[in-house]
C-alpha cells in the first residue's frame, strides 16, 4: 500500500496512515542562524546557504556552509532538497522555479524546515526517502520574503 | 452550428489561451488559495498573541504584515501542465522591511526550545515546526494546536505522486 503523507490535527491528536509524529531527537535542529532563510544540498545536516534577504537569482551562489560534507561547494541553482525558516520578522520564505520570482513551487513558514529523509543526495531510491518530490526538488532558483500569506506554507 | 460557404473560420483558441480565459488556473486554485476575511482576521489574531507573548517575555516583536484579502490574482502554485502560465503578482513583498539579526534569547522565546519540535514525516520527507515558544502558543490558543495547515499542500503532493510514471532521477549535482 503505497504510504501517505500524514498530518497532525494538534499537539495530542494524530491522524495518519503510514506516518508518525515524533518528538525530534536533540540532534535535529534548524540548522539556520537567527533571521536566516537556508537551503540544503540533501538533508538538513548536509551543506547549506543561508540568505538574509529576498535573491532574485541563484546563479552563482554555492552550498559553502559544509555541514556534514554533503553537496559542500557545489551550486545553489536547481539543487535544493531541503529548506529551513529562522525569520525574525514573521516572513515566509517563497521559492520559485525561475529567476525573478518567476514560477512559484513552495513556501516555508516562519520556525519551521522541510528536511529531505535521504541521508546522501546521490540515493534515488523511491522506497527510502529521496528528498522532496520530483516536481519540487532540485528546481529553485530563487527566494523572496513574504509576510504572512494565504497560502498554506510547509 | 454549421458555418455556411464564405463564413469566415471560428477564431481558435489555443490551449494556453484557454487556460487563460478560465482565469490562468483551474477554478479550485481560487478556493483554495484566495483568503476570506475570517481567514485574515486569523492570522492577525495569531500575530497579535504573539507580539503580546513576546512583549511579556521582554522582546519587541515587530512581524511583517499579513497580506491583505485580494481578489483571488494572489501567488499560487502551478502545477504540473500550466508551467507555462504566467505567475500572478507577488503583492507588496518587495516593500517590506528586511529581517534583522536577533538574540538567542529573543529566538528561543519565538520558537521555543529548538530541540523541541514537531515533526511531521513522510515517505520522502519531513517537516518540522516549533513545539513551545510564542509562535506555537498564539496557534495553540486560536486554533487548538500546532498549525497543522497542510490540507492542500498534501493534495498538491498526493496528487503529484500518482502523476509520477517514471522512476526519480537526481538533478545536477546530486
Amino acid at each position: 500500500m503505497r504510504r501517505k503523507f500524514a498530518l497532525v490535527a494538534g499537539l495530542t491528536a494524530m491522524v495518519a496512515v503510514g506516518g508518525a509524529v515524533v518528538a525530534a531527537p536533540a540532534s535535529a535542529g534548524p540548522n539556520c542562524d537567527s533571521g536566516y532563510h537556508c537551503v540544503f544540498y540533501s538533508t538538513i545536516s548536509s551543506a547549506r546557504h543561508q540568505y538574509f534577504n529576498s535573491d532574485p537569482n541563484f546563479s552563482g551562489d554555492i552550498f559553502g556552509d559544509a555541514g556534514n560534507g554533503d553537496g559542500h561547494n557545489q551550486s545553489v541553482n536547481n539543487n535544493v532538497w531541503s529548506a529551513s525558516n529562522s525569520s525574525t520578522g514573521g516572513y515566509e520564505s517563497h521559492y520559485y522555479d525561475g529567476a525573478s520570482y518567476s514560477g512559484f513551487l513552495f513556501c516555508v513558514n516562519p520556525g519551521d524546515y522541510i528536511s529531505s529523509t535521504a541521508s546522501n543526495g546521490s540515493n534515488t531510491s523511491t522506497t527510502n526517502g529521496s528528498g522532496l518530490t520530483s516536481s519540487l526538488r532540485d528546481r529553485a532558483s530563487s527566494m523572496q520574503l513574504h509576510g504572512t500569506t494565504s497560502i498554506d506554507c510547509w | 452550428m454549421r458555418r455556411r460557404p464564405g463564413d469566415p473560420a471560428p477564431a481558435q483558441d489555443t490551449p494556453k489561451e484557454s487556460v487563460a480565459r478560465l482565469g490562468l488556473r483551474p477554478p479550485i486554485s481560487g478556493l483554495l488559495y484566495t483568503w476570506t476575511g475570517p481567514q485574515r482576521a486569523i492570522a492577525l489574531a495569531k500575530q497579535h498573541l504573539t507580539v503580546a507573548c513576546m512583549t511579556k517575555l521582554g522582546f519587541r516583536y515587530d512581524p511583517a504584515p499579513v497580506a491583505e484579502v485580494t481578489d483571488g490574482t494572489a501567488e499560487r502554485p502551478t502545477f504540473f501542465g500550466l508551467e507555462s502560465l504566467p505567475s500572478p503578482a507577488s503583492g507588496s513583498a518587495g516593500t517590506l522591511p528586511p529581517e534583522q539579526h536577533r538574540s538567542e534569547a529573543f529566538t528561543r522565546a519565538l520558537y521555543g526550545d529548538p530541540d523541541n519540535k514537531i515533526s511531521e514525516k513522510g515517505a520522502r520527507f519531513s517537516v518540522s515546526r516549533p513545539a513551545d515558544g510564542c509562535q506555537a502558543g498564539a496557534e495553540r490558543r486560536l486554533l487548538g494546536g500546532t498549525q497543522g495547515r497542510l490540507p492542500v499542500s498534501e493534495t498538491a503532493v498526493a496528487t503529484q505522486r500518482r502523476a509520477e510514471r517514471v522512476p526519480e532521477t537526481a538533478g545536477p549535482g546530486h
